[in-house]
């Protein structure tokens, strides 16, 4: 274990090789993340990825089988130490917010203040107003929305004045229309308070709106930590491509630095030659032209979505049909003949883990 | 390193508009502040509290072995076999009517609507007030050949002499098995009917919609899904079959538990009661895994969706009037005909001599060794069950298992394991007593009562800890997190969170428990110290006596505290649905 270097500061949470198991599950599997002050990092998976129980051994509420977790360099998990949840310093939010029902919206706020001076009060009761609901202060929280509910749940973890800031799948009982409004007034709060905070979610366009960097995990295991824009297009394996967004993929093999494929070939610079790989064509890599500018193809079916409008495409010699995006309603429709150009930029080119 | 939490705690979070300048900062460091304390104080209460509950089936055990080498031959060959053949004959019997009328009036109420099903709801459930000795009292009274109900009957059919009509004598063993079924129904009337209304509705739709008729669908769809609640409620009232010696005795049945504590009593054999004792055990296990085999892969397997009530078929016409009048015939066999009767005989007494010295002080023991008990029981009871879920113990299920054990065992059977390890420990302090102070201290244990409430604990720490372990599942486990997050240690989270939610639920186990203690009659007539009476007591030495002094206002006492927890029942059993 290596002290952090006097210069900087220590990571807000540093989590070293930690596992976990429960019972035959391997929950946790060498699990090591570091997240710097300030940041709002994005913990993301599928459900059952394991990401929920790196966060409860996070916050103290399960108790690794190995590893190391520091709060600001202090050694709370691992080593011999067991600091438990209530003097961790950290918050939490719960993905079902876990307000208590036999408590008013300010006796849930006034909780996590015990002990500490009136001025904290003050500052609670602040909070509350900053997210409209001094109003609701002497109401039960289950005559509150589902959106207020989220709110009282989020000063409630914040008004202790913790660390770090936990959210568990944060957004994920609100419905859609209110969640994106929801999303933008926590990311506020969270920078106007500027709260380190690590939030766990299953939603890719969530922790990309949300997260400074996203951590992606896949069955115990930290994939790939980079910010989101990174992530979404440098990812580091076919998991990690796929999990951000749909694409049709087609496979191929090196040869020469490149990627053949019946859109023309594609560069592949750090691949070894004669390695199986599969070329990732996500809808912003295909632009859509007249029959003759690039490889044909034929639009078999449109979607429209409002904003824009999805055209799927038959390309001889590709067994999946290709998707690309196009502004407004476009030109074409079922049964025209196009021409595809790749963008080069937007083309993923990742080894096949599935053909070794 | 490791880097003082004081010295850290100014981060770049200070910047915020409403800085809080008291910010969170530091806290006593690990050493200070781990769950090793906690996890030890648990773990050693409930460590204890399993060996409570376990110490006198292992007495048990040792005293049988010490019995003389002709114990189990003798046991084999002269008392085994009549015991086994009535307690088999008995608890089949009692099985059959509980069933039959436990199952048939849940599906009355449940199914049907008709005039007066509101009150027959609830009022099906009132004999679980009437302990099974005082039915027994009671009846033997009411049916006597001097009785009212013969006297009435030979006016009406215009015969002078008893002798002249004779009716089937009650002391038999029909006759116990129809007393003790009408009175032990309700153990199945109650989870059967929750069942009915919980989970059939949209089910015995889809049955009806498929083409079956009214009683296709109660045998084809209801009473298959109803099978773990009828057989949890048939092994529950077969049980307090098996725990009843009053009514037995009185009605001249020689079960198993009858035999043990004549054994005990009449004959001062305590390795032949223990022998008894442990063959009953057998039974009760035996009893207990029928009824695990019998709910196997049919959990109540509840809906995704909070259930819908299932619509009542309305009746009309001579139906009307023959719905409530079959339902109304388990009430009036199981509670209005003996609280009538112990009232109006009750009634008799006061007027003629008062409210009795006697009975005060026996009102007062009751209360005194039942309310004692009940505190202990549900501390223990909350500490099994609220320990694990706050501290992530891996005993959960082991803990519940020996609380729910005592349940299991009879009181009679309780009682003679405690007593060896009673008189042990009494004889240990007796002995520390006079080698310390010179002064002998005769039977702590035995003498103070001590052992009874013990025994109490032991036989109903399974409804103090189950209803503490149903509240606090309810609470969910976030909740508990929640606190923990915010600063409260397992202590503080038990008593600011789950405590809150939990009490109805843990105050109804109490309640359970302390009417059960003013009922149970065998422990209490073993472990009781010499020349104290209780209500129960007092009335099982009145009817073996064969006099009735005090005794109908005894029962009523404790009849009109068995009605207390009558209506929490209901409460609690009746499911919500929209």
């Amino acid at each position: 274990m290596t002290d952090p270097a006097p210069s900087r500061p220590a990571p807000a949470l540093a989590v070293e090789d930690v596992a976990c198991r429960f019972g035959r599950v391997q929950a946790l599997d060498g699990v090591s993340l570091s997240v710097r002050p300030g940041e709002v990092m994005a913990l993301l998976g599928d459900s059952g990825c394991g990401k929920s129980t790196l966060l409860r051994v996070v916050a103290g509420l399960e108790t690794p089988d190995a590893g190391t977790v520091r709060l600001d360099g202090r050694l709370v998990a691992g080593a011999g130490a067991d600091v438990p949840p209530e003097a961790r310093g950290v918050g939490l939010m719960f993905q079902d917010y876990a307000l208590f029902p036999h408590l008013t919206v300010a006796e849930n706020i006034r909780f996590g203040l015990k002990g500490q001076p009136p001025a904290a009060r003050e500052a609670a009761s602040e909070l509350l107003a900053q997210v409209g609901l001094s109003a609701h202060a002497a109401s039960y929280p289950q005559t509150l929305s589902g959106g207020e509910q989220q709110r009282v749940a989020l000063v409630r973890a914040l008004a202790p004045g913790p660390r770090l800031l936990l959210l568990d799948e944060p957004f994920s009982n609100l419905d859609r229309r209110m969640r994106d409004r929801v999303r933008e007034d926590t990311v506020a709060l969270l920078r106007r308070t500027g709260t380190t905070a690590l939030m766990v979610t299953h939603d890719p366009e969530e922790a990309l709106a949300v997260a400074t960097r996203i951590a992606l995990m896949h069955r115990g295991r930290i994939v790939q930590v980079a910010t989101g824009e990174a992530l979404y297009r440098r990812p580091g394996s076919l998991f990690a491509a796929r999990f951000l967004a749909d694409a049709a993929e087609i496979p191929a093999r090196v040869a020469g630095g490149r990627a053949g494929t019946p859109l023309g070939p594609v560069p592949a610079p750090h691949l070894p030659e004669g390695a199986a790989v599969r070329v990732c064509l996500r809808p912003e890599a295909l632009r859509v032209g007249e029959p003759g500018d690039g490889t044909a193809a034929q639009v078999t079916r449109r979607t429209f979505l409002g904003a824009a409008s999805l055209l799927h495409l038959a390309v001889p010699g590709v067994s999946v049909p290709l998707r690309a995006r196009l502004p407004g309603p476009g030109p074409y429709g079922p049964g025209d003949a196009v021409g595809l150009t790749l963008v080069p930029d937007a083309v993923l080119v990742l080894p096949d883990e599935e053909a070794a | 390193m490791p880097a003082g939490p004081a010295t850290r705690s100014r981060g770049p979070w200070l910047r915020g508009p409403w800085l809080p300048a008291w910010r969170r900062t530091s806290r006593p460091g690990p050493a200070a502040r781990s769950r090793g304390p906690w996890l030890r104080a648990w773990s050693l209460a409930a460590g204890l509290t399993a060996l409570l509950v376990l110490a006198p089936v292992a007495a048990l055990g040792l005293e049988a072995l010490q019995g003389s080498g002709g114990l189990w031959p003798h046991l084999l060959a002269h008392v085994l076999p009549p015991a086994l053949r009535e307690t088999g004959l008995l608890l089949a019997g009692v099985g059959l009517v509980v069933v039959l009328v436990g199952t048939g009036a849940a599906w009355l109420v449940a199914a049907y609507e008709f005039p007066g099903r509101r009150l027959l709801d609830w009022a099906l459930l009132l004999p679980l007030a009437v302990p099974t000795y005082i039915a027994a009292y009671a009846y033997l009274d009411l049916l006597h050949p001097v009785g009212p109900v013969q006297s009435a009957l030979r006016a009406a059919l215009g015969y002078a002499r008893p002798r002249d009509l004779m009716l089937p004598d009650l002391r038999s063993l029909p006759g116990c098995i129809l007393l003790l079924g009408f009175v032990l129904y309700p153990y199945v009337y109650l989870p059967t009917r929750a069942l009915f209304l919980m989970q059939s509705a949209t089910l015995v739709e889809a049955g009806r919609s498929l083409g079956a008729g009214p009683s296709a669908v109660f045998f084809r769809v209801a009473l298959p899904l109803a099978r773990p609640a009828i057989a949890l409620g048939a092994s529950l009232a077969l049980l307090e079959a098996l725990n009843d010696i009053g009514a037995a005795e009185f009605l001249g049945v020689r079960t198993l538990t009858v035999s043990i504590y004549d054994t005990w009593v009449n004959r001062s054999d305590l390795p032949g009661a223990a022998g008894l004792a442990l063959v009953m055990l057998g039974a009760c296990l035996g009893l207990i895994a029928v009824e695990r085999a019998a709910r196997r892969g049919r959990g109540y397997a509840a809906a995704a969706q909070r259930p819908r009530r299932m619509s009542r078929t309305v009746l009309a016409g001579p139906a009307a009037l023959a719905a409530p009048a079959l339902g109304l015939v388990p009430v009036a066999l199981g509670f209005l005909a003996p609280a009538s009767y112990l009232a109006v005989e009750a009634g008799r007494r006061l007027h003629f001599a008062g409210l009795s010295g006697a009975i005060l002080a026996e009102g007062l023991n009751t209360l005194l060794y039942a309310g004692l008990a009940t505190l202990v029981a549900t501390a223990l009871g909350l500490v099994v069950a609220a320990g694990p879920r706050l501290l992530g113990g891996r005993w959960r299920g082991f803990l519940l298992r020996c609380a729910t054990f005592g349940y299991a065992v009879p009181g009679a059977i309780l009682a003679i394991g405690l007593l060896p390890p009673l008189a042990a420990l009494d004889g240990l302090l007796d002995g520390a007593s006079r080698a310390l102070t010179g002064f002998p201290l005769a039977a702590m244990g035995l003498g103070t009562g001590a052992a009874l409430v013990y025994a109490y604990v032991v036989r109903f720490l399974a409804v103090t800890a189950g209803s503490s372990e149903a509240g606090l599942a309810r609470v969910p486990r976030s909740l508990g997190d929640a606190a923990r997050i915010l600063g409260r240690g397992p202590a503080g989270a038990l008593a600011q969170v789950h405590l809150p939610l939990t009490w109805p639920a843990v105050l109804g186990g109490a309640l359970l428990v302390f009417v059960d203690c003013v009922k149970e009659l065998p422990a209490t007539l073993i472990l009781r110290p010499l020349n104290v009476e209780t209500l129960a007591t007092h009335l099982y030495g009145e009817a073996a006596r064969g006099t009735y002094e005090d005794g109908a206002v005894a029962a009523l006492l404790i009849v009109a505290v068995g009605l207390l927890p009558v209506a929490l029942l209901l409460r609690v059993s009746t499911p919500k649905a929209r």
